[in-house]
This record gives C-alpha cells, structure tokens and sequence, in this order.
C-alpha cells in the first residue's frame, strides 16, 4: 500500500499549497479600487484594458479586419490617446452582459464601456460607479420619411405598432397618456410581424428602442424604399442613459475617465476639432481653449487640468487630434446606423441637447 | 407470369410505378403519410434552394471570412498559421495512405469542399498556399500507399505519423504565440474553435483512459480520488466551469499561478472531456471478459502489461463509436467558449452580421456556420468509421 500513501501525502501537500495560495492572494480580491492604483496600473502596463462589447453597430462591433468599430470603442481609443499619446494603446476585451461588472470589479478590465445603462441598482449595489453618460439612449419612433408626423404632439390621433407585453408597451401608454395624446396602440408578436403590419401601411408609426429602430431601418427593403424611406423621430420616450463605468473607490481614476469624456465635449462645444486643433493650440482664440488644450493664453501662465490629472498637460491636443471631439466621435459612429444627433437628446445643451459638460476653469 | 408483373417489366414507368406502390403507397395510411412527408419535404427544399441561390446574400460571408476564420487575430501575422495547417494537411494524407485506400465517396466529399473552398473562400494568395496543401496532402497520401508492400518504410512512417500528431499542439501554440506573436487573447475564429477541440481531444482522451483505469482499480485512494474527479466535473454545466475558471479560480489562486484564460480553457475543455470519455472507457473496461486478463496473468503477464496490451484495446475497440460521438459534443461544445471573450467562428458570424450593412443577414451568417461545423463533424463521423472498417469492428 505503499501508492496510496503516496497519494495521501501529495493531496495533503497539495492543500497546504492550495491554504498557503488563498492567504497570499488576498489582494486578489473584488474590494473596492484602492486611491490612484489603477492609473499606475495602467501606465506601468502601457496599455489600458477596456471592456467593450462586439456587436452593437454604432457602439461597438468588429469591423470585417478584426478591428473594433463604434462610439464605445471611440471613447476607448480617447482614454488611450490621453494617457499614452498612442490611440492604439488599448486591449479590448470582449465583455458580455452576464460577466462585465464582474470584469470590471476583477480588475481584469480598467474600464467599462459597453453601452450599459446608468442605474441605481448598478451605481449603488454594484462595484461599479458610472462617470459620464456619452449618449442617452430609449424608447424611439419610426415613421415613414414623407409622413407628417415631426414630433410627438404629431402623434395625436395615429396608429402606432408596438410588441406586445414589454415596457416598450408600458413606456408608450405612459408617456402619451400623460401628454394627453389621443393614439391607439396596435401590438404585435415580434419585430417580423411589425414590419409587415408597419409595411403594408397598418400604422402610422413603430415604436422600439432606438438601436433596434436604427437596425430595422438600414435593413429595411429596398423594394419597400430602403432606409432612406424611413426616419427615425427625435423623440426619446425612456431613459437609457449610457457610458463608461469604472470600479469603486479609486477616485482619481474616476475623475481621469470623466474628463477625457468631458473634454471632447467641451471641445465640441468650443468648436475645436481634429481639423483646426493644431492652429487653435499655437494660436488659442479664448482662455476656455487655451485651459482645454493646456497651452497659454495671450502670453500668461500654461493653465490646464492635464497634470492634475496625472496626464501631459497637452493631453487634450493628443484626444482631440487623434480621435476628434465629440461631433466627430458621434458622426463616424453613431450617425452611421442612421440617428442624426440635431435635434435628439444628444445633442449639445447649445442645441437644446442633454450633452453638458462642467465648465473648465 | 401474371399479366400486371409482364407489364411491370414492360417500360420504365411501369418500373417506377411498381417500386412506387411497392413502397410509398402500399396501404390507404401509407400513402396519406407518403403525401404529406412529401410534401413536406418539397416545401422545405423549395425553401431552401431558393433561400440559398435566389434569396441570399453571401457578401457578408465574402467580406467577414477572416473573422469567421480568424476572429480577432492580428493582421500581418497569418504566415503563423500556415505551417501548422500544412503540418495538418500532411499528417493527414499520410495516415489515411497508411490506414487505406481511398474510397470514392471520401474522394467525392473532399473534392465538393475543397472546391467549395477554393471557389469561394480562398483567392489570391491565399487559394495558392491553400492549394498547395492540398496537393502536399495528396503528396502526403501517395507517399503513404507506396508503404503498403514496404513493412520496413511503413512502421517507420507510421511512428513518424503519431510523432507527428503529438508535436502538433505543441507546434501550433509555438508558432502562434512565440518569438513576439499573438497574444492568446486574440486567437479567435475558427482556428480556436479547432485548436480548443484539438487540445479537448489531445489531452482529453489520454486523460480519461487514466481517469478509467483509476476508477477501476483496486487501490482505494486512487479510485476515490479519480470518482471525485469525475464525478464533480460531470456534475456542472461546462458553462458554469467556464465561468468558475474566469472568475472564481483567480481570487484564491497566487499571482505566480494566474495563468491567461486561454490556457485555463484549455484545462477546464481538457478535464471537461476525460471525465466523460472515462465513463464511456470505463464501460468498454466492464465490457472485457475477466477472463481475457486472467488468462494474461496465467500466461506471466504483469498487470501493466494485461491493462496495456490486452484490456484496453479490446475496451477501447468496443467504445468507439461512443468515443467519437464525445468528440463530435465537443467540438460543438467549443463555441461555449465565447462567454470568456473570445471570438470564435460563431462570435464572429454575430460580429458580423451586427455590422450595419449586413445587420438582418442572421441566417446567411448562422447558415454557413452550420455548415462549417457540420462538416467538421461529418468528417470525425467518417473518420471513426473508417476506423471501424478497419479495426474490424462489428463484422465478428
């Protein structure tokens, strides 16, 4: 018996391995981030890890090369730019519904930007703390392009198809009822059914979120008119408030990702672009440009929050050349699956949008 | 001769007729059945044809064939994978020279495919190093009938075959990985589905027979040990394992033992398979007569011998068609791994056919990944029973 007792001894080596493994791990653990660790983190990696997803046109899908396309994947390379100067410093990894809090909490990614929504439940129980909302998605709808119908006072007194049993449906009732508009709601099954009943002229308009609506309508046949036949209202009926997440605790982290957010909203709203960016640096026209790109301002003191941060003061020049403000970031991505920023909820507070960002000062 | 066999025999229609109400149409009830089968039928490959050739898209295969393919894999690094196929290609024509003639069918099967994947799949450059592993395989396959009448040649290629078979993995990770390759985390496509399902198998099958041979043993720790294996990892879903390896595993495990988490789907698909592939040996073990060992004893034989030369091949002989349906599970099996990240051949159909132009094009994306799957389980079925024709097996 001799073999046996060998096997004994080893299973009981091998537990004193495994006791011995679980006590030195403990900074293994899902704690909360501790004060400026993830940011040293990430540069003594050289490259930052982002969870992103891989098949949301618009927001992040891969590209037929393999590459990553989207908003999400924009704000990625944004992150990139401003910590590394190098756009392409970046690993995504794939994250799905199921595992991406998870991830993020794990440390196995340093951010998440995966078209997640901004929530109570995920802000506050989660690991999670949610820093800039890059775009407010919802509840959309659809209607044909020549259709009178512009915005949702239009409503009144139309036909408007609907799945059935889903807070699509409630959202509808809700919202309308409360405008006091007159409307009849025709459900449906599924998407199929509804673009049979929508393409043989049953309803005035669809309602669905809008990422979905944007896909129905780039597919929409071409013998039925193709996308162009369709447009999709300005209009948002449920809140699906989006954008990057970062773990708990690390505040200094939080604060680097919501600004390289907020710069290129600042930018967009200052009107600096990749384009004009370099003349704007050597020349700036205002303080506030001269603050964003980190140079000076008619002869005084360089001011700028870069080095705050823990990033080169001109951080902003290398987001803003590189990647672009947050027009162009939304017109490469998002405007392509077919929802025009003007005149929706993502549109700069300028232009009556909801995209604000604090003022630099 | 009755005057309705003479004008059976009269015509062809007359045949066909006769083979119709011999066999279709015998009965009131079998007819009816025929009717609606056949109609049935007729639908579902009207269906399909016109889906197929009319109806279709297949630009979406055309454009994202490297992510299918490839997935996430970096460009400019696909010499890398080259030599491993060519190795494949090979290997493979030679073993089937050494194992048998080819049969006509095998021929026809091949052909349609490799066309398929020449006239649609591969251009250019990619269609030449292609083709010429294919006429390396035939190469390959010739140099393998030549051996037949040649025993000497012939055992010295067949050990340079399974040599060659066991450096494969190896030789595949190396190439791909070492002397600054491709991150593990970017390996995707249908080449990690098949390297998964190579490594299933590779480590899998070795790892069961042990696991097998240890539930049957005498030795009490050794069968414990071995039945608590088995049984917790056949116990969980292989998703759930998946997910423990990702996210509970590293918790609790040092920094010095953090390993990438392919490898880690490289452990948990290879102790995923060798549980189940130890049942199914430990049934062909039970299958042995017990006098086959106890006349090897008699005969002088030590135990390890016995197990090694008499017990297990007869056991192993007797379990294959069970063994090869295992593999065929886990090469299915193999697009689970999607859930840890990784884009493989389904994640990068899904990929696809999310971009905007192609976004609705589910079905041709879904399709051709039903094919890609179904002939690489069609060949292991016709593997295994050329195997059998081989061995014999089911003619006593």
């Amino acid at each position: 018996m001799r073999f046996s007792r060998l096997i004994i001894l080893l299973f009981a080596l091998f537990a004193i391995g495994m006791i011995a493994a679980a006590c030195t791990a403990d900074d293994n653990g899902d704690g909360d981030a501790a004060q400026g660790e993830t940011l040293k983190t990430v540069l003594d990696r050289g490259v930052i890890k982002v969870g992103v997803k891989d098949s949301q046109p618009g927001f992040g899908n891969l590209e037929p090369d393999g590459t990553f396309a989207g908003q999400d994947i924009e704000f990625a390379r944004a992150l990139a730019a401003a910590l590394f100067n190098n756009k392409n410093s970046v690993e995504f990894v794939v994250a799905s519904a199921a595992d991406r809090f998870e991830l993020l909490s794990s440390a196995e990614i340093d951010v998440l930007i995966r078209t997640t929504t901004w929530t109570s439940s995920r802000d506050i129980d989660l690991n999670a703390s949610f820093t800039v909302t890059t775009f407010y998605d919802g509840q959309g709808i659809i209607v044909n392009a020549d259709s009178s119908i512009q915005t949702l006072a239009d409503l009144e007194g139309s036909t408007i198809c609907v799945t059935g049993g889903t807070t699509t449906e409630v959202n509808l009732a809700t919202r309308l009822g409360a405008a006091g508009i007159n409307h009849t709601a025709l459900s449906f099954d599924g998407d199929a059914e509804i673009l049979a009943a929508f393409g043989a002229g049953r309803c005035d308009a669809w309602t669905a979120d809008k990422g979905n609506l944007a896909g129905q309508r780039a597919n929409y046949p071409a013998d039925a008119g193709g996308p162009d036949s369709l447009r999709i209202l300005p209009v948002t009926l449920s809140k699906e408030p989006l954008g990057p997440v970062v773990r708990d605790g690390d505040t200094e982290w939080f604060d680097l990702v919501q600004w390289v957010v907020y710069g290129t909203m600042v930018a967009d709203e200052l009107g600096v672009n990749s384009g004009n960016m370099q003349a704007m640096a050597a020349n700036p026209p205002n303080k506030d440009i001269a603050t964003l790109l980190g140079v000076s301002f008619a002869g005084g003191a360089v001011s700028g929050f870069g080095a705050s941060l823990g990033l080169s003061p001109t951080f902003m020049q290398n987001v803003i050349g590189q990647v672009g403000n947050y027009d162009e970031i939304y017109n490469r991505t998002i405007a392509k699956i077919g929802l025009e920023r003007a005149g929706s909820l993502n549109a700069s507070w300028l232009d009556g949008g909801l995209i604000y960002a604090p003022p630099i000062r | 001769m009755t005057l309705a066999d003479t004008k059976r025999h009269s015509s062809d229609t007359g045949a066909a007729r006769g083979w119709l109400s011999k066999n279709l149409f015998s009965s009131p009830s079998n007819s009816v059945l025929t009717v609606v089968v056949g109609s049935f039928l007729f639908f579902v490959l009207y269906a399909a044809v016109k889906f197929i050739f009319f109806d279709a898209d297949w630009t979406i295969i055309s454009v994202n064939k490297r992510l299918i393919f490839l997935g996430r894999y970096p460009q400019g690094e696909e010499w890398r994978v080259w030599p491993p196929l060519w190795l494949v290609f090979g290997l493979g024509g030679l073993s089937y020279g050494l194992l048998a003639r080819a049969s006509r069918r095998d021929l026809v099967w091949l052909g349609v495919i490799l066309a398929f994947i020449l006239g649609f799949l591969a251009h250019g450059g990619v269609g030449l190093l292609f083709g010429g592993a294919t006429l390396f395989a035939i190469a390959a396959y010739r140099v393998g009938r030549m051996a037949e009448d040649r025993p000497r040649l012939r055992s010295r290629l067949r050990r340079a075959v399974i040599v060659g078979w066991l450096v494969l993995i190896p030789f595949t990770v190396v190439m791909i990985a070492a002397f600054g390759g491709v991150r593990p985390a970017l390996w995707g496509g249908l080449l990690l589905n098949v390297l998964l399902a190579i490594v299933g198998i590779g480590v899998g099958l070795p790892l069961g027979i042990l696991l097998a041979l240890a539930r049957a043993s005498s030795l009490p720790v050794l069968k414990a040990v071995s039945t608590a294996i088995i049984e917790v990892t056949r116990g969980g879903p292989l998703v759930a394992w998946l997910f423990i390896s990702r996210f509970v595993l590293p918790a609790f495990l040092p920094d010095w033992l953090q390993v990438d988490p392919i490898i880690s789907a490289m452990f948990i698909v290879s102790l995923f398979t060798g549980a189940y592939v130890a049942e199914i040996v430990r049934g062909g073990l039970q299958s042995v007569d017990p006098g086959q060992s106890e006349a090897a004893h008699a005969l002088g034989l030590n135990t390890f011998n016995v197990t090694l030369f008499i017990v297990l091949p007869q056991a192993i002989r007797a379990v294959i068609p069970a063994l090869i349906s295992q593999m065929i599970a886990l090469w299915k099996d193999t697009t689970l791994f999607t859930i840890l990240g990784f884009t493989d051949a389904l994640g990068g159909a899904e990929a696809a056919f999310s971009q905007t132009e192609f976004i609705g094009r589910q079905k041709e994306a879904l399709l051709f990944i039903a094919l890609l799957f179904w002939s690489g389980s069609l060949g292991m079925s016709r593997l295994s029973q050329r195997f059998e024709k081989v061995l014999g097996i089911g003619e006593r």
